[in-house]
């Protein structure tokens, strides 16, 4: 597997910890951000894969930050997983209208997270 | 994870603390929405990175209180003085669940404020509260057996704005198992039309997976809302492990399209054996020998495999009259006419959906054009078998030991054309019976096996059919020949002629060898007429023959009679068509070059081809200054060029055939009428590489 890159957004530093271990082994390259107006500052021209976020995020949350994504014309089309704890709600369809790939449900293991990842980027 | 339990364990710590705070300031300002977020948002996260790191109690309790605060977000609760106390007791627990939750005393503590809540905050409310979150596990997957399911998969056409890789998820089922997949393409739209971020295509899949449907399901959890997606169980067997798989979804023409009713038949087709009974077809149906007794049924389970599929295949056919069959060919014919007039008109009109709708409808009509021809192919053998008898009794009547052979029995020909070989193929037969194979003494004496063999071999040779009847006989005497020839006139006396020549007279009217007329093979009304039966079916006969040694007849037949694909060319201000099959190469041509070839060869592609200038040949008017073309065709081990002016494109053809005064010239095989209602001819390429190579 090349290093692809990945930008996973959230305001908890425990899942934070938890993401970077499980991406790094599986051998991506992984930025981090506690929330949305932290991850803007990344797409700054750099190479990014895929886009997680969670959506409860003070400053910006996660559909601000989608949205934002989508309207920047070189990360336009990049995939973007968002963090739910719901499997069925308003928030989902709010993601998916702002332009989200899919999402992750929490709580996830290492193996359903990297099966999730594994629909998006290869 | 203890070390990252301990890093969850200082998160939430912090977040209760910033939590208190809020509460404290909500105190004085109970409307402020702020605070209220940030409680709703502690309370969200607590429960998400509980249950991430195991703490399942405190996870549940979180989500009780997440709800709560979601009322209070919506305005349906207060944040009064009771809520901000409730809260602050809430706290006290989070905290004993973070350190033990399995203490007696907290537990008790929660029962108590769960039911705080359910009584004084919630009550009345019919807010549709979310599942309480399960602590992850692996799932133990039982291994099931290796079923086959069929999915359409049709992405919504934005699919990619949101990021989504369709391939993916085809990846992510060929992950699951065996995978088979059929891309359709017929929703693109012309260019002008076509938005190069939109998707167009969609998919039929075969997949052989052990995982059930809610996993198949799941590949498709990001995009079923928008998406068309089918799944499908159509076999508790792996089919795309039989071994009769590719062959099947050939030959029942799934990459064309895929219906319930092909699946069917792919399922009935590839079957395995069954742990119930299965009841036999009916024997009317088979045509079989009669099934034994029930007694003999039991072993039939442990040797089901080939036979049974093929009792299957059989008992899904259905007969036919045959007069149906030509009456269906007659109609496509006229389709395929009509699209010709079709093509035609939407060529000279300026409108993409029109042109859309022709090709959509030329493609159709093609296949429909192959699937009737298809069904009037039968094997060869239907007619073979019957000579089997013949050679056995018209041997015993001459007292001859004669064998028949055959091979490539199950090669296929149109049915009409099954029906008109017969006659010219017993007569070849009984040629071969009477003149060729020798009594046995004489077989005897010349060393040979007292038992003569004929063997009838069948083969396919490109777009050709072969049917090649030798015999070990006596052959035929060059001099006989002659002298024969003479006799009757057909050379002179002193006339230089070579042995093909020569073998060609007999299939002259008038001429037999026979020196008495025999039962058997007639009076010489023989070979001249076999010629013209086979001529009439656009084939074409030829003869071998070496004293001594043997006879053979070589018929090379077309595999199908009324309709080709064709290629429509330019000769002048005429337009005429080539069967495509016939067709190797088309080359750029200067008048340049032709005028420095020699002797009528010229070099392509670092080989010489003998060609003939059809311009010149059909004596058009070369009019234009434009580049010509040299079409390559081929004819066996022959091939030749033929100069030309340009090349219109394929078409599909229906022959008609010539009328009675054109029927003498020997390089046309019939006409087709074009989409603007102009005839073209239909050059023989055969005869015409004949015509000027052998002469």
């Amino acid at each position: 597997m090349q290093n692809k890159t990945i930008l996973f957004v959230d305001d908890s530093p425990s899942i934070r910890t938890l993401v970077r271990m499980i991406l790094e082994e599986a051998g991506y390259h992984v930025l981090i951000s506690e929330d949305g107006q932290d991850a803007l500052q990344h797409f700054n021209g750099k190479t990014i894969n895929l886009l997680i976020t969670d959506l409860h995020m003070p400053r910006m949350n996660g559909i601000e930050l989608i949205k934002a994504i989508r309207k920047l014309s070189k990360y336009r089309y990049i995939p973007i997983l968002f963090l739910t704890t719901e499997t069925k709600s308003e928030m989902k369809n709010e993601a998916k209208a702002a332009g989200a790939t899919g999402w992750i449900t929490k709580p996830f293991d290492k193996e359903n997270f990297i099966k999730t990842i594994n629909k998006v980027i290869r | 994870m203890d070390d990252l339990s301990a890093s969850f364990v200082n998160e939430a710590n912090e977040l209760l603390e910033s939590l208190e705070e809020a509460l404290l300031k909500l105190e004085n300002h109970p409307d402020d929405q702020e605070e209220i977020n940030t409680a709703f948002r502690v309370m969200h996260s607590l429960k998400g990175t509980g249950a991430m790191f195991g703490f399942e109690e405190l996870s549940s309790f979180t989500h009780e209180m997440e709800s709560l605060y979601d009322l209070v977000r919506t305005g349906k609760q207060k944040a009064d003085k009771n809520l901000i106390d409730f809260t602050f007791k809430s706290i006290d627990l989070i905290r004993r669940l973070l350190d033990n939750p399995k203490d007696e005393e907290t537990q008790t503590m929660e029962k108590e404020l769960l039911n705080e809540i359910k009584t004084k905050f919630s009550a009345g409310e019919t807010r549709e509260k979310p599942e309480p979150l399960p602590v992850h596990k692996t799932k133990e997957k039982k291994k099931g057996n290796q079923v086959t399911w069929y999915i359409r998969f049709e992405p919504h056409r934005d699919i990619l704005k949101n990021g989504t890789r369709p391939l993916y998820l085809l990846d992510e089922l060929a992950d699951a198992g065996g995978i088979k997949t059929f891309l359709h393409t017929d929703n693109i739209p012309d260019f002008k039309h076509l938005n190069v971020e939109n998707t167009y295509v969609y998919w039929d899949i075969l997949l052989s997976s052990d995982k059930d449907e809610n996993f198949l399901r799941d590949v498709f959890i990001f995009v079923e809302d928008e998406s068309r997606i089918e799944i499908e169980k159509i076999s508790e067997h792996n089919l795309l492990s039989h071994p009769e798989f590719e062959k099947q979804i050939t030959s029942l023409g799934l990459h064309e399209n895929i219906t319930p009713e092909k699946l069917q038949q792919l399922t009935a087709v590839l079957s395995f054996p069954e742990k119930t009974e299965v009841e036999e077809p009916e024997e009317e149906i088979t045509g079989e020998q009669p099934e034994p007794p029930k007694e003999v049924k039991q072993d039939q389970e442990e040797v089901p495999d080939k036979e049974d599929v093929q009792k299957r295949i059989l008992h899904e056919t259905v007969r036919v009259p045959s007069a149906k069959l030509d009456e269906l060919l007659d109609i496509i014919s006229e389709v395929v006419t009509t699209q010709a007039r079709l093509g035609h008109y939407s060529r000279h009109h300026e409108d993409p959906e029109l042109q859309d709708i022709t090709e959509d409808y030329e493609k159709l009509s093609r296949q429909l054009r192959e699937n009737a021809l298809g069904m009037r192919l039968i094997p060869i053998y239907t007619i073979l078998i019957r000579f089997k008898r013949l050679v056995h009794d018209l041997s015993r009547e001459m007292n001859k030991e004669i064998r028949l052979k055959t091979t490539g029995t199950e090669t296929e020909l149109d049915k009409s054309m099954i029906e008109k070989l017969y006659d010219p193929l017993m007569h070849i037969l009984r040629n071969s019976i009477d003149h060729g194979i020798e009594p046995p003494e004489e077989r005897k004496k010349a060393g040979k096996p007292v038992q003569g063999l004929i063997h009838i071999g069948t083969s396919y040779q490109g777009a050709f059919v072969q049917i090649k009847i030798s015999d070990d006989g006596r052959g035929m005497d060059e001099k006989e020949l002659k002298k024969v020839a003479m006799e009757k006139g057909f050379i002179q006396p002193g006339m230089e002629i070579s042995s093909k020549e020569l073998l060609q007279l007999i299939f002259r009217p008038g001429f037999s060898t026979s020196k008495k007329v025999s039962k058997i093979s007639g009076r010489g009304v023989g070979m001249d007429v076999v010629k013209k039966n086979i001529e009439d079916l656009r084939g074409s006969i030829e003869l071998e023959t070496e004293k001594g040694k043997g006879t053979t007849v070589k018929i090379l037949l077309p595999l199908t009679l009324s309709i080709i694909d064709g290629l429509l060319i330019h000769v002048g201000n005429n337009r005429y068509i080539l069967p495509m099959n016939n067709v190797k190469q088309v080359f750029p041509v200067t008048r340049k070059e032709l005028k420095k070839s020699f002797n009528n060869v010229i070099s392509k592609d670092n080989h010489q081809i003998p060609f003939v200038n059809l311009i010149k040949e059909f004596e058009e008017k070369d009019t234009s200054q434009k580049e010509l073309y040299l079409i390559v065709v081929d004819y066996g081990k022959k091939e030749m060029g033929f100069v030309i002016n340009s090349v219109e494109g394929k078409y599909q053809a229906v022959i008609k055939p010539l009328s009675r005064l054109a029927q003498k010239q020997e390089i046309f095989s019939g006409a087709s009428v074009l989409g603007d209602g102009e005839v073209a001819l239909v050059i023989d390429t055969n005869k015409m590489i004949d015509k000027f190579i052998n002469t």
